[in-house]
């Protein structure tokens, strides 16, 4: 069916079901409907929806809610999935991922009683929606000292996926927390970066993930390997098990995947952002915005005690500690955040 | 260095390997290979949920086989049976695949999650006195089994198709299929088994990624080999050895950009990352003029039936 024809037909279900429904309006209803629209890898991805997931899970633990469960529809249909969810009643609408940014800012307005949650991204001006962003920089900060401390040859690797902003955040991240251990440690400690490809299949060729660690293990040398790849890291995290080397997941705790390699995951908390808004709801404070999430609201975190040394979660308290206070500081602004400038000068 | 580029460019250009020699026999017999994708996807899926299953990689690389040839039933059905058109099939087929392991996978985990089975790799087996040689060593003798399998492979339908009598029906059917028929061989079932073939032999492809390089399943794992393979067959016109040098230089070509973002330069990733695409465009425009297709490559055979 054509883009337009899709749209005539979500303009026809919504007007012929309408939104008719008496709206509540301040006081939040005794068992609240939540409606969430996950991204396209969907449930079971270990990372970011299931992530989002847990975090109703975790909500509807403390008091019922009814979830409504939508998978991410075709790309020219987020408008009407979202008109679906509020005409189902869904007094809180989450969305899990940026794709649904510019969705839900023009159904914000058309649903000005319904509730957004928007995750991982940025939405500013509308009362009712909260846009929730991650730090994932510092993050990634903690998993570049945790590199820096566990590698003994001083060399550590880092394998994005596609070559975007959001990954190279990660990345600089990384380095900076390479960096501020390597002075803590009193040592050089030598950073790689490389990525798998330009494009968002780069998220799914582990392959060529393994191929790149490979490289990095072989060519450079380095021992301890962070991916910020997506399926790609599967293939990051299986060369530096053959190489018998470290690595670092990330989303999820990746550490079943290989035990004795994965040494500990760098995980955004979705699910925190998704109960916070859920008790929000129901305790009628919820507000519109944005809110950052990072290391000292819980919003981001590694996986600990994770398989780390002692030493190294010594000095993962105090980069922790450091963060928080302001002292380290990982890709303050964001033009810094995008520049390449792996490996570390000197 | 060097030793490093040409043994990580026979590592990437195994897989394509694999399905390039599937292809070229599918393409000789006269049907275009389009479905080469698929049937590496259906290949590097099977293999592991046989191997996951049980944690035999003999039995994971049978089903790779198995998974790949499934699939080339359904081009068979569709084209030879049928009338189907080769390219449409072959991407129906494609897509098939994409959708259908993706879904299967979801089968195997609780509440409908996809689960990452982790299985065990195909560790390199280096050749004892050969795997010392300088450079040689390095980039030939200390591979895993699959790389091995690929040359011999590579080796023995080069003289198969050149050399035995099978061979030479099989081009037949790709060039004048009417004289297979009036040498009393039906070229219906010379295509049919070609793309059985095809398929096994793509399925390995697969397998070379999933058992291989990474040890698990991932939704579209093959992304896009199946079609880098298909511009190596071109490229190689359509003979095997030809072929295997044509995936070596693919190979090489994303080894090297690979490479080159260690150094550093003051160019886009996204211009780095696209030179494997300019060499291999480079590469078919300058050998697309002289290459010829099989004659009765795409040309529909259907028996009359009664």
């Amino acid at each position: 069916m054509s883009r337009r024809g899709l749209v005539l037909l979500a303009c026809l279900l919504v007007s012929t079901l309408g939104d008719d429904r008496p709206v509540r309006a301040q006081p939040a209803p005794h068992e609240p409907t939540i409606g969430i629209l996950l991204g396209p890898s969907g449930r079971g991805d270990r990372g970011f929806n299931d992530n989002a997931l847990d975090g109703l899970a975790a909500a509807s633990k403390q008091a019922r809610v009814k979830v409504l469960e939508r998978a991410a529809p075709a790309a020219d249909a987020y408008g009407a999935a979202i008109d679906e969810l509020a005409t189902a009643g869904a007094d809180l609408i989450i969305g899990v991922g940026f794709l649904y940014a510019e969705p839900f800012r023009s159904a914000a307005a058309r649903h000005p009683a319904r509730r957004f949650l928007l995750l991982d991204a940025e939405l500013a001006g509308l009362p009712n929606v909260r846009a929730v962003t991650f730090r994932a920089d510092e993050g990634s900060f903690l998993a570049g000292v945790a590199a820096a401390a566990e590698s003994k040859r001083a060399k550590v690797g880092f394998v994005g996926g596609m070559d975007m902003p959001i990954i190279r955040a990660f990345e600089c991240g990384y380095e900076s927390g390479v960096r501020w251990a390597a002075r803590e440690l009193g040592r050089e400690v030598r950073g790689y970066a490389v990525y798998v490809g330009a494009t968002p299949e780069a998220f799914a060729n582990p392959a060529m993930g393994a191929e790149l660690a490979r490289e990095l293990i072989v060519q450079k040398g380095v021992d301890v390997l962070y991916a910020a790849a997506g399926a790609s890291g599967l293939g990051v995290i299986e060369a530096a098990r053959a190489a018998k080397l470290k690595a670092i997941g990330v989303d999820a705790d990746q550490s079943l995947l290989a035990p004795g390699t994965v040494v500990t995951s760098m995980r955004k908390r979705l699910d925190r952002a998704v109960e916070t808004a859920v008790a929000d709801l129901r305790r009628q404070s919820f507000t519109g915005g944005t809110l950052v999430m990072r290391l000292a609201n819980g919003g981001v975190d590694l996986v600990l005690p994770g398989a780390l040394a002692p030493s190294t979660r010594t000095l993962l308290g105090e980069a922790r500690a450091a963060l928080v206070a302001g002292r380290a500081t990982p890709c303050a602004k964001p033009e810094e955040r995008s520049a390449p400038k792996f490996p570390p000068r000197r | 260095m060097i030793e490093d580029i040409l043994a990580a460019s026979v590592r990437i250009g195994t897989p394509l390997l694999f399905a390039a020699l599937g292809g070229l026999l599918s393409e000789r017999a006269g049907v275009f290979a389009v479905g080469l994708e698929g049937m590496m996807l259906a290949g590097a899926f099977a293999g592991v949920i046989a191997t996951w299953l049980t944690s035999s990689l003999g039995l994971g690389l049978v089903a790779s086989a198995a998974g790949g040839m499934a699939l080339a039933l359904v081009v068979v059905i569709a084209t030879q049976r049928y009338g189907a058109d080769q390219m449409v099939t072959g991407l129906a087929v494609n897509i098939l695949a994409l959708g259908l392991t993706s879904f299967l996978l979801r089968g195997f985990g609780a509440r409908g999650e996809a689960p990452v089975l982790r299985v065990p790799t195909l560790a390199p087996w280096p050749i004892p006195w050969l795997a010392d040689l300088p450079v040689l060593g390095a980039v030939l003798f200390r591979q895993p089994p699959l790389t091995y399998a690929g040359i011999v492979l590579a080796l023995g339908v080069a003289v198969w198709l050149a050399r035995t009598r099978a061979g030479l029906t099989l081009r037949a059917a790709g060039e004048n299929p009417y004289a297979v028929f009036a040498g009393g061989t039906d070229p219906v079932r010379v295509r049919a088994l070609a793309i059985v073939a095809c398929g096994a032999i793509a399925g390995l492809g697969g397998a070379v990624l999933s058992l291989q390089q990474v040890g698990t399943f991932t939704d579209g794992m093959t992304n896009g080999r199946g079609y880098i393979a298909l511009a190596a067959i071109i490229v190689g016109r359509w003979r095997p050895m030809a072929a295997l040098a044509a995936c070596v230089v693919f190979g090489a070509a994303d080894a090297l950009q690979l490479r080159v973002q260690g150094f550093r330069l003051p160019v886009s990733s996204y211009v780095i990352q696209m030179t494997p695409y300019l060499v291999a465009l480079a590469v078919l425009a300058g050998v697309g003029r002289s290459a010829r297709l099989p004659a009765a490559i795409g040309v529909p055979l259907l028996r009359e039936r009664k």
